[in-house]
């Protein structure tokens, strides 16, 4: 009997998985509303099954699979808001394969592939699959990763990725692209959200002393649109095709501290984020509406900064855990100018601002399952005062509460 | 018996203790010997029991014992090991390993700090699998198997050890740590548990930056206004296009597809002038104001102003010539105007195509004013309507004569044709071509701005149109009182969607959501002098 109890112990990791794949996930299942202004969208679902099946050969090479599919039943505050509609369902299935190469010296090669596909029902007269803006994606990548150390005090991990994505809109074609030769309209291109964009990535993550940890990332992307054309300060579509660069560095710092006696132990983490990018694009923008036509130039070019501090506290004896969260988000646009309220333009570049709170808790009810509620409220405003057809001052907030099984 | 006093005497050992320490169990495998202090006898423990800070554990040679935490974490002693718990609290767990092997599955739950010492080395834990062996001499090697350990040596020097990775630690101080070879039987698998969420947690933060991207695109489909909801709850795709046809003129594109309904409805807007106009076209809008009363003459002018809307079957285009600029007395608005240029004439038309439409287009309506042409020295303003057999025929007629104050008391200096009964001495109406006075609805009911305005002719055929200004998500705006037709022409936060329709468009319409101005520059190109104020 005490044989059994040890052998219980399963002290050698991944002694009881040797033979075959291991599989771990976890099904989240919730419910929520999301709230615009004073308007409150319907009650629906929320469900998240995210599942990896691993599979090792040896110490040095093994392969995962990955499934993740995501239902939601409303719209969240992170989604857009500004131009979109309170009703939205959407449900999105990403099946993805990676190989894991490692060799002596903390070095690793990991190609990977995925594909993507996201369905979005955004009007009551839109059915699933029929969504103007569903996608598929299609991922690619290599990442070659370090394991060392920096100095004697400090695990350092680094890796060095590039990855390529291919999404298609199956259902997004320009209008004058169907119509334009009965219309003599101009050719700006047919897909015009089609993009294909290589990105070159570095991140590091430090374990540094104190149950402290440094996460940096650093990446450059080339985003081409294949089909969308350059439009001129006169209306003419060149060409050239709209080619952007995006460049994010992000930093994060978190520490555990001390215990506190707080109802109970509790045990604080803290963390602070900090996130810069910028995007330089080629394309222009020609507002045609009669009222202020306006030619802008670089339209799309903007650099953004992002500050997040983040707490969570987790009680040892219940280990039930409360985080808050907020964020802040400022971004100016190089170009854009912003708008009076009748539409007509001011010489003040666009802002943009968003800040968010959020907070979640989880309670274990058995092994394996929590139960789980997250709320976040969300403010956005900017000196953009025209409002026509997107908002850019405005609150929102959205709830969901349910259960989560960790397999 | 004998087992039962064993687990009296390590619990009472805790004595004063006992309302901090959590329960910890041990369970031997073989001969195990076990003793409450340092100050106790050792005995053999067969069975599990609790222990409590203080205690130590001792195995033989060919035996082992696991201790299990509340928390889950877990300790397997290996043989010849000499262990001891030294501290249980919620502040601090701390264990001594003297000699032998321990492998640990810590949790990290059971206490604040959670720490093994060894005579050469502190650890400190984290959530953490890691395997520490003390050899005779107090060295001590320890190999972490996932998470991290603090390790700190005598000499003060502090290391954080990660998975698969292995320390010494000396009596003179530690190594550099190190990677586990991959060759070693120590070394995990390549896709463990651990390694794989890292991995996807890491691949979703990059592939996080594609989806913002992904959302990005949408919101700037959004801020373009190339995608709303109508009044009727249908998703509504719209793009504008600016064309120039040639330097003194362009042409603005509407297209409005609603893909549920396979249904495009789509116009344009045509600005033709007597001479090039500037590449940036939001300048034109100087020099059509410049046409209307200017004290000098205008350099150029708007020639030509088209608006169309179709639903690809049916059509309806407004049009509108003008002549160009001419000096004008206009003494009439007050003895300081004096004389103003004003376009010669000024020619509207709405015309009418279809299958249904008598003919496949006609001209169901018509304004004319012109300075000097049909009167000397006067404005004509000319209304023609279809009669009853369809034909265009004047329906009103009268002059203007912005010399005379008249223009501005009465709005005419004399009436010509007067078939609707308008002015005094006010004839009966002619039927034959008077159309019924206009009919206004409000299809959403007061307070909406929606406003429906219908016109029947003398032949029985009717053109209304319907104004609605709607919210992106498909809500009707609420005013105050009642809409009217100058609700419609000023910006704001809605978009305005226009529905035509005529009983000759059998039983089809037209719905576009269009700019609002294009109705304010149609008005503003139709009104009469007499009610325009030159500044």
């Amino acid at each position: 009997m005490n044989k059994l109890l040890l052998a219980s112990l399963l002290l050698l990791p991944g002694a009881g998985h040797a033979a075959g794949f291991e599989l771990q996930g976890k099904l989240d299942l919730l419910g929520g509303q999301y709230f615009f202004e004073k308007q409150s969208g319907a009650v629906n679902g929320y469900g998240v099954l995210d599942v990896q099946l691993a599979k090792s050969y040896s110490s040095d090479s093994g392969f995962f699979v990955s499934v993740k599919s995501v239902y939601t039943g409303f719209k969240q505050v992170n989604e857009l808001s500004g131009g979109g509609t309170l009703f939205q369902q959407s449900l999105d299935n990403t099946l993805g394969f990676k190989w894991i190469k490692r060799y002596e010296g903390g070095y690793s090669l990991k190609p990977r592939a995925a594909v993507k596909n996201q369905l979005f029902r955004e009007t009551k007269d839109e059915k699933w699959g029929k969504g103007l803006y569903d996608f598929t994606r299609y991922e690619g990548g290599l990442t070659l990763e370090r394991k060392t150390r920096l100095g004697l005090s400090t695990p350092w991990l680094y890796q060095l990725s590039w990855d390529i994505y291919y999404t298609r809109y199956a259902r997004f074609k320009t209008l004058a692209s169907q119509y334009g030769a009965e219309l003599d309209a101009p050719d700006p291109g047919t897909r015009t959200l089609d993009t294909i964009t290589n990105q070159v990535s570095y991140g590091s993550e430090f374990d540094l002393p104190d149950f402290t940890k440094l996460n940096v990332l650093a990446a450059l992307s080339l985003t081409d649109y294949r089909d969308q054309k350059v439009i001129n300060s006169i209306g003419e579509y060149l060409p050239d095709r709209r080619s952007d660069t995006c460049q994010v560095l992000n930093a994060g710092l978190s520490k555990r501290f001390v215990d506190l006696n707080l109802l109970g132990q509790a045990r604080p983490i803290l963390g602070f984020s900090l996130g810069l990018s910028n995007v330089i694009s080629n394309q222009n923008h020609l507002d045609t509406d009669p009222a202020h036509l306006k030619y802008i130039g670089s339209f799309y070019d903007y650099w953004e900064t992002r500050l997040a501090p983040d707490a969570q506290v987790t009680y040892t004896s219940s280990l039930m855990t409360l985080r808050l969260g907020y964020e802040f988000a400022m971004r100016r646009y190089y170009k854009r100018l912003a708008q009076k309220s009748d539409g007509a333009y001011t010489s003040a570049k666009l802002n943009q601002y968003s800040s968010s709170f959020t907070l979640e808790t989880s309670y274990p009810l058995v092994k394996g399952l929590d139960a789980r509620a997250y709320g976040t409220w969300a403010s956005s405003s900017s000196n953009n005062r025209y409002e026509q057809v997107y908002r850019y001052n405005y609150n929102s907030s959205s709830y969901f509460a349910g259960l989560e099984w960790r397999f | 018996m004998k087992h039962f006093n064993i687990l009296v005497t390590l619990l009472l050992a805790a004595g004063p203790c006992a309302a901090m320490t959590q329960d910890i169990i041990m369970i031997p495998e073989g001969q195990v010997e076990a003793r409450a202090s340092a100050a106790s006898e050792w005995v053999p423990v067969n069975s599990g029991v609790k222990i409590k800070a203080g205690a130590e554990i001792r195995t033989a040679k060919d035996t082992k014992a696991g201790v299990i935490f509340p928390d889950g974490s877990r300790f397997q002693l290996g043989n010849s090991t000499l262990f001891t718990v030294e501290d249980t609290g919620k502040k601090k767990a701390g264990f001594r390993l003297k000699l032998g092997r321990l492998k640990a599955v810590v949790a990290g739950y059971f206490s604040s700090r959670f720490e093994v010492r060894t005579p050469a080395a502190v650890c400190a834990v984290r959530g953490t699998q890691f395997d520490i062996e003390v050899g005779e001499k107090g060295e001590t090697e320890m190999n972490v198997s996932e998470g991290l350990v603090e390790v700190n040596d005598s000499k003060g020097k502090m290391a954080v050890v990660s998975s698969e990775e292995r320390i010494h630690v000396g009596m003179d101080g530690m190594s550099r740590p190190e990677g586990i070879p991959l060759s070693d039987a120590r070394a995990g698998e390549a896709a463990r548990p651990m390694a794989v969420r890292q991995e996807t947690a890491r691949e979703r933060t990059r592939t996080m930056l594609e989806e913002l991207r992904n959302r990005e695109l949408k919101a700037n489909e959004s801020q373009l206004g190339k995608d709303s909801i109508d009044a009727f709850g249908r998703r509504v795709r719209l793009e504008e296009y600016l064309l120039r046809p040639s330097d003194s003129e362009f042409k603005l594109l509407f297209l409005s597809r609603r893909a549920e309904e396979n249904r495009l409805d789509w116009g344009h807007l045509i600005e033709q002038f007597n001479s090039k106009i500037p590449d940036d076209i939001s300048e034109v809008g100087k020099i059509i104001d410049g046409m209307y009363l200017s004290a000098t003459a205008p350099a150029n002018w708007m020639k030509y102003f088209e608006v169309y809307m179709t639903n690809t079957v049916d059509s309806i285009k407004e049009t509108i010539t003008f002549a160009a600029p001419t000096l004008i007395d206009f003494s009439g608005y007050g003895a300081g105007v004096g004389s103003r240029y004003y376009p010669g004439s000024i020619d509207y038309k709405q015309i009418l195509a279809g299958p249904g439409v008598p003919g496949g287009e006609r001209t169901q309506f018509q304004q004319i004013q012109d300075y000097n042409s049909t009167t000397p020295g006067q404005f004509t303003w000319t209304q023609k309507v279809v009669n009853n057999v369809g034909a265009l025929t004047t329906l009103e007629q009268i002059t203007l004569d912005p010399a005379s104050s008249d223009v501005l008391d009465y709005g005419y200096t004399s009436v010509i044709t007067d078939k609707a009964g308008l002015y005094y001495p006010y004839p009966a109406p002619d039927t034959t071509v008077n159309p019924s006075d206009p009919v206004v609805t409000y299809p959403s009911g007061p307070g909406m701005a929606d406003y429906q305005v219908g016109t029947t002719y003398a032949d029985g055929s009717t053109v209304f149109s319907r104004k609605i200004l709607v919210s992106n998500e498909g809500e009707v705006l609420g005013i105050p009182g009642t809409p009217n037709s100058t609700t419609f022409l000023q910006e704001g936060s809605f978009n305005l969607e226009l529905v035509v329709g005529s009983n000759l468009f059998q039983g089809r319409n037209i719905d576009v959501l269009i700019a609002p101005e294009i109705l304010t520059q149609k008005k503003q190109a139709t009104t009469t002098p007499d009610y325009l104020t030159p500044n």
